[in-house]
């Protein structure tokens, strides 16, 4: 009766070895992956005086993404340690200055130099209103500059201090920060409207006031039902441009992207809602748990400001 | 000139090649994450006590970040206004006697009409020490509270190129490829902070004090057309216990820093540097498609 405890006593005490000798292993592992360097200067572009800006970092390793923070100092100087091997994405922060990108990939225990120029910002002014032209307060104003996430550097980053965070006054006026040299286009967004971008622009000091109209676009509602017509709840329902716009292809307008494929879950009564649709060639796609999920082509039009689908989705069972 | 011909329909191939590559759409996928801001509390605040630019002692918060730059927008809501309206004020010089009377503090509740929780008081910060301040009108140590909610104070947006969206099993839709190339993955926000300033024109903003939060992380669930959090049931981009104050999600500061770069721990007495309280964790995470 003793003999298969020893064993099994022989046989743990070999484990904890084993587990005892692998651990410093492991942690040598992980230190080893975070032991990338950066270091560098932030300075004017016009004057080279040093600029104490900020760096935010964003990191992309074989786990995700990982977003740091840093600062320079008085003499523009900074150094990262101890940062994990990837792909970066660096945006400085300077009141006053301009964002600017460095994007970099480090390997293990890598270490690289950088030097940001800043220059500094401009002002961009602008006007939102309804289809009525009248004046639309608290619209949420944006900034996006183009994207290019091809070939080497497979991956970007913005964040709110380069994209803005501007809303307009009771007169539906606004003003944001741009960057001098590179175009940009501007989208507004509100939640009870459609999100509107400009076009293309270049900052010109000499250039009239920006206006944009927004519209309230469509209403969308729809029931999901089995084939004996009972109502699906928690039904996934996906709304998606079955076009591509291609003035969107450049500078990726979160909030119009967003539009593209709106999301909704179907209530305990079957029914789905979509408020502030695009008219547009669009595809609904609605998925339920064992059941086949099913697609149905619309066209959306101004025509009709309103509109009611329902979905019959067969089991998956039936054939 | 056969020679020739060839060299110049090789070189046509070429560039016709190079051009259908550079001119095809790079499939995308764009993720925006939204931290926000929940349970702000106040105390002895010491900004503008003087009334000469100001309308003191009221003024509105932005917030400094990692994820963010100050606006005179709704980054950090008080509770001087009602909530519904758009930059809602806190009492920015509480430690002035003129404007610790009942009509500038809403501890433990200053008029019905907000709806300042005074059941919950003590519970109304992470931390004891503080739990025994004497009555309104009375304390040096005086209470402020947002009940306002949630509020956003930054983003930040990352742009994946991806595989083309594909079709496996012939249904008509797409069931691989796209955002579902990011399925599983972790993103995690480190070195989080918010530095409180009292905003004002046309004199500098003022500083008020820097919190300092543990990392935030998410997994993205994702399908080909878009990605959510986990915790986002609705598919509303938002996290389904982002109104509950008390989820643990919620994250309280491990370190607070005051305008004289005087630091203190979370759970020192008399803190010297807290005079603001705050939870954050991660709000909405919406990714979407794009060709």
């Amino acid at each position: 009766m003793t003999m298969p405890s020893v064993k099994l006593k022989y046989l743990l005490a070999a484990l904890l070895c084993a587990l005892a000798l692998l651990l410093p292993l492991v942690s040598l592992t992980a230190r080893q992956s975070e032991t990338a360097r950066l270091t560098g200067r932030i300075v004017d572009h016009e004057t080279g005086a040093p600029l104490a800006a900020e760096l935010g970092l964003a990191i992309r390793t074989r786990q995700g993404v990982i977003f740091k923070h840093a600062s320079a100092d008085e003499a523009g100087q900074f150094a990262l340690a101890d940062l994990p091997s990837g792909e970066f994405d660096l945006s400085t922060k300077h009141d006053g200055y301009a964002v600017e990108h460095a994007a970099l990939t480090l390997g293990e225990q890598e270490a690289q130099t950088l030097e940001f120029r800043l220059r500094k910002s401009k002002f961009m002014r602008g006007f939102i209103s309804d289809i009525h032209q009248q004046a639309l307060a608290n619209v949420h104003i944006k900034t996006h500059y183009t994207t290019d996430v091809a070939g080497k550097h497979a991956f970007a980053n913005s964040y709110q201090w380069e994209t803005g965070d501007a809303r307009t006054d009771a007169q539906g006026r606004f003003e944001v920060e741009v960057h001098p040299t590179r175009e940009f286009i501007i989208e507004a967004s509100h939640p009870e409207f459609l999100s509107e971008v400009s076009a293309p622009l270049h900052f010109d000091s000499a250039a009239p006031a920006l206006a944009l109209r927004l519209s309230k676009g469509i209403t969308l509602t729809g029931a999901a039902r089995d084939q004996a017509g009972n109502a699906l709840a928690n039904a996934q329902v996906d709304l998606s441009d079955a076009d591509e716009r291609p003035e969107l292809q450049r500078f990726l307008p979160f909030e119009v992207l967003q539009q593209r494929h709106q999301f909704a879950v179907s209530q305990a009564d079957g029914t789905f809602r979509f408020d502030h649709v695009r008219p547009a060639r669009k595809q609904l796609l609605v998925t339920h748990a064992q059941h086949a999920p099913q697609q149905q082509a619309l066209e959306l039009t101004t025509q009709q400001p309103q509109l009611n689908v329902k979905v019959f989705l067969r089991k998956t069972d039936e054939r | 000139m056969k020679s020739l011909y060839c060299k110049l329909l090789f070189g046509a191939v070429v560039c016709a090649m190079l051009f259908a590559q550079t001119s095809r759409a790079q499939p995308r996928c764009v993720i925006r994450l939204e931290p926000v801001n929940h349970n702000r509390y106040a105390y002895q605040t010491a900004e503008e006590c003087d009334g000469f630019f100001h309308s003191a002692p009221w003024g509105n918060w932005g917030v400094n970040s990692n994820v963010g730059t100050r606006h005179d927008t709704d980054q950090f809501k008080g509770w001087h206004q009602p909530c519904t309206q758009t930059k809602v004020e806190w009492n920015s010089c509480s430690i002035n006697s003129r404007y610790r009377g009942p009509d500038y503090l809403n501890f433990p509740n200053r008029v019905a009409y907000y709806p300042y929780p005074t059941n919950w008081y003590p519970l109304t910060d992470s931390f004891a020490w503080n739990d025994t301040v004497p009555p309104f009108g009375q304390a040096y140590n005086v209470d402020q509270f947002s009940p306002c909610g949630w509020n956003g104070y930054g983003d930040v947006t990352l742009t994946f190129a991806v595989t083309a969206r594909v079709d496996s099993d012939g249904d008509g839709i797409f069931d691989k490829g796209g955002c579902a190339d990011l399925n599983g993955k972790t993103v995690t926000l480190q070195n989080n902070f918010m530095s409180l300033y009292e905003l004002d024109t046309p004199d500098p903003d003022d500083f008020i004090q820097t919190m300092l939060f543990p990392d935030l992380s998410t997994v993205l669930r994702c399908t080909p057309n878009a990605c959510f959090q986990t915790g986002d049931r609705n598919l509303d981009g938002w996290h389904d216990d982002v109104t509950d104050f008390w989820s643990p999600d919620y994250q309280w500061p491990t370190l607070y820093e005051n305008p004289q770069h005087v630091q203190s721990r979370a759970e020192e007495r008399h803190i010297p540097a807290k005079r603001i309280d705050a939870t954050i964790r991660l709000g909405r995470v919406l990714g979407a498609f794009t060709n």
